[in-house]
């Protein structure tokens, strides 16, 4: 590096600043070297200082930090929490969550559900409410808050009453009415629609666990499950 | 106003960068005016925008770009853009005096500055105002690294041959 190159390199060189510039620290080795370089080196930097000096006199006009501070962020037009899209996104998702989630989980299926009343019934219980009539079960389920405004299939209303039981099934509440027909046990389990996911629809489903007959459907806010120890001809008379 | 993690406070910033960035501003547009508007519009863009900034330590820059992005912008905007040809200048010039410059006040070193061909003034004003490396100068103005010394040393030039001029003009 010539003097000629160097003084293109030190005419942009700040000491203290531009130290670590590679370039800067040749051209000042060349400096050293050139006294006439060196001499015209010193007058650059002092002349930098001087102005730096002069520019940083500068004024701010009074008033200007206060308009700033009062000004930008008040005019801001910062965007609401409750306006933000990640916030209106998660509050859809929380409240589809909340609506479906009883719908949605796997485990609260229909089918689960007549599985697990069909094992109940059949491994035996003990029977809660004594009753040999319609009403007075009617009557006790209603009065413990279980479900009580079911509508009583044609043929049912012709079986004996043996009782019934204020059931549960993952924490949902079901009456379980106990009948007697043609000397073997029915079973009718009444449910909220909503407590359960895949619901069968109005017309009566039907389908066999083990050795209990079912026949299933949804009527109103309610979704009923017929069992019987006999065939599904016997249950298809009941409805 | 929202804000990062790691990013110091609107007043915070305001009290410790408004004063470079208004010498910075008046020294691009030589009006105090303008400069006050483009100060302020400089932290009014942070208010809004600001949060979107990921890296804390850059935010510097960030205000200083955005002051220089809106300069030119309000550039383009007007109609009679005040172009001042220095060809005069291209040549190397004697060193100014530094006893020179002390006899001028900072409204005049700010005049001359303002005539400084605008390709060359803004690094040059960096280069004097903040400390800023040739890297963050270059990052600041968007333009390669390797012309930046150049820009430097040909504004700094001009500033010389305007000074000389003027002391001239005094004698």
């Amino acid at each position: 590096m010539n003097s000629e190159q160097a003084k293109q390199i030190l005419q942009a060189y700040r000491p203290g600043v531009d130290d670590a510039d590679p370039s800067a620290a040749e051209a000042l080795a060349q400096a050293r070297r050139d006294p006439e370089l060196a001499r015209w080196l010193e007058q650059q930097i002092a002349f930098d200082a001087a102005i730096r000096a002069r520019l940083r006199e500068v004024p701010v006009p009074v008033g200007l930090k206060t308009r700033i501070l009062a000004n930008a962020p008040a005019e801001a037009p910062a965007v609401a929490w409750w306006q933000r899209r990640p916030v209106w996104l998660a509050a859809a998702l929380i409240v589809l969550a909340l609506v479906y989630l009883p719908y949605l989980r796997p485990a609260n299926t229909f089918a689960a559900f007549r599985a697990g009343m069909v094992q109940y019934v059949a491994a035996g219980y003990q029977m809660e409410v004594r009753a040999d009539n319609f009403d007075a079960l009617r009557e006790r389920f209603s009065k413990d808050g279980w479900p009580s405004d079911y509508v009583l299939p044609p043929g049912v209303k012709g079986l004996k009453v043996e009782g019934g039981c204020l059931s549960q099934w993952r924490g949902r509440k079901v009456s379980l009415l106990c009948l007697e027909a043609k000397g073997h046990d029915v079973w009718l389990c009444v449910i909220e629609r909503r407590a359960i996911w895949q619901a069968p629809g109005a017309t009566p489903v039907f389908a066999r666990e083990g050795r209990i007959s079912t026949a299933s459907w949804t009527s109103g806010h309610l979704t009923y499950l017929l069992a019987t120890e006999g065939d599904e001809a016997e249950l298809r008379s009941y409805l | 106003m929202n804000r990062r993690a790691g990013q110091p406070s609107f007043e915070a910033l305001v009290e410790q960068y408004y004063r470079g960035l208004y010498q910075f501003a008046l020294s691009l547009s030589g009006a105090e005016a303008e400069a006050s508007d483009l100060t302020q519009q400089t932290f009014y863009i942070w208010a809004r925008k600001g949060h979107q900034l990921r890296d804390a330590s850059k935010v510097k820059t960030w205000l200083f770009t955005t002051l220089h992005r809106e300069f030119l912008k309000s550039r383009r905007r007007q109609t009679h853009f005040p172009h001042h040809q220095l060809d005069a200048v291209e040549g190397e010039l004697p060193p100014v005096a530094p006893a020179v410059v002390n006899q001028l006040d900072a409204d005049e070193v700010v005049a001359a500055l303002a005539q400084v061909d605008e390709l060359y003034r803004a690094p040059l004003v960096l280069f004097y105002l903040e400390d800023f490396s040739y890297k963050e100068i270059a990052a600041a103005l968007d333009v390669p690294l390797g012309t930046v010394q150049s820009r430097i040393a040909r504004g700094k030039s001009q500033l010389q041959g305007l000074l000389m001029t003027k002391k001239k003009v005094r004698e």
